[in-house]
């Protein structure tokens, strides 16, 4: 019983020490406490895939062999760990990359409207923009078409 | 608890023993793992094991039911420290660890004591290392040890540097990673070349 004393108050010291210097875990969010688990050198899929064939081998060891239930709490959590099977492999998989070209056509839709915005001429981004509705022509314009007269009125005089 | 609940727990237990084996086994030659041979991840599935079994017996909200495991994760791992330890006293004597339970008993401070940890050789020298190229951590490592006799809430310590609350949160997480990828072994085992 002393020794028990003892341990909750260096226990307790000790979660007073840790929450004044890193905070508390269940403050973390889930990418963080990944974050944290990685810079430990652990994977999170892996530490779930560890921890759920540790509890199915104590439940097949202490309950199932001997013909026991159970515990509901330990079936939820059996559960809730379980490492997804192949076909739930294969459906997350699917979901990524449709995800994934969704979300590319989305950047390449975005990006060539952002294109044509930024780099061409406003009148440019008018659809019925034309030569013909040039308010004033340049000279090398007014050279072209008085050229153009001229060999048309050639042929008529022809 | 739905099954993400269930998944985040483990997250935090193994999270938390994480943090206590680096800091307990920083105490110096006391306070080792011995034959055990646990990974973290093993004290977080053991506690989970006690509680889905029943063994455990809690009743309780969510937020309290995940306080009291990781104070169960923190215990299991204190007491397989003790278990095996032996402390070689300045006479070369073998001290058992139901002795050495007396003998810190006696003792005024807790071994894991804020001021305690923060004096320890070892463990100070990891700090050290981890804030060496970063200046608010360095910051947030002072401005802890500024409070003499209290533990400092993190208002506390933002108000003593005059940042926001959020900024602590940020330096307390990032050196809780720093710490984890460093690991206190390797700072003892240098210490003591």
């Amino acid at each position: 019983m002393k020794k028990k004393n003892e341990e909750n108050r260096q226990a307790e010291s000790l979660e007073e020490s840790l929450k004044a210097l890193f905070g508390e875990e269940r403050d973390l969010t889930d990418a963080e406490l990944d974050e944290e688990l990685d810079a430990c050198g652990i994977d999170a899929v892996e530490l779930q895939a560890n921890a759920h064939k540790q509890l199915f081998d104590y439940s097949n060891h202490h309950y199932r062999t001997l013909d026991r239930d159970v515990p509901a709490n330990l079936e939820k959590t059996l559960r809730a760990l379980r490492p997804p099977s192949a076909s739930e492999k294969a459906k997350a998989i699917v979901r990524t990359a449709e995800n994934l070209v969704g979300s590319f056509l989305d950047t390449a839709k975005t990006k060539s409207s952002e294109l044509l915005s930024t780099t061409l001429p406003i009148q440019t981004r008018q659809p019925q923009f034309a030569f013909r509705n040039k308010k004033e022509l340049s000279a090398a314009d007014k050279d072209l078409l008085q050229s153009e007269q001229e060999a048309v009125d050639s042929l008529d005089e022809s | 608890m739905n099954d993400a609940e269930y998944r985040r727990l483990l997250k935090i237990l193994t999270v938390r023993a994480c943090r206590v084996l680096r800091v307990a086994t920083s105490k110096g030659d006391d306070w080792v793992l011995g034959e055990s041979g646990k990974s973290p991840a093993d004290f977080a599935a053991e506690t989970l094991i006690l509680w889905s079994t029943n063994q455990l017996q809690f009743t309780g909200t969510h937020e309290k039911l995940v306080a009291f495991l990781t104070r169960v994760t923190t215990n299991a791992i204190i007491s397989a420290l003790r278990k095996p330890a032996v402390k070689t006293g300045r006479s070369g004597k073998t001290t058992l660890a139901d002795e050495l339970t007396e003998d810190a008993k006696s003792k005024p401070e807790s071994l894991f004591d804020l001021r305690s940890l923060l004096r320890d050789g070892a463990f100070r020298e990891a700090l050290d290392q981890c804030t060496a190229d970063d200046e608010t951590l360095k910051e947030y490592v002072v401005a802890i040890e500024a409070f003499e006799d209290t533990i400092p809430a993190a208002r506390d310590i933002a108000e003593l540097l005059g940042v926001p609350v959020t900024d602590i949160y940020n330096r307390r997480k990032k050196l809780a990673r720093r710490l984890g990828k460093h690991g206190f072994t390797e700072s003892r085992r240098r210490s003591q070349v």
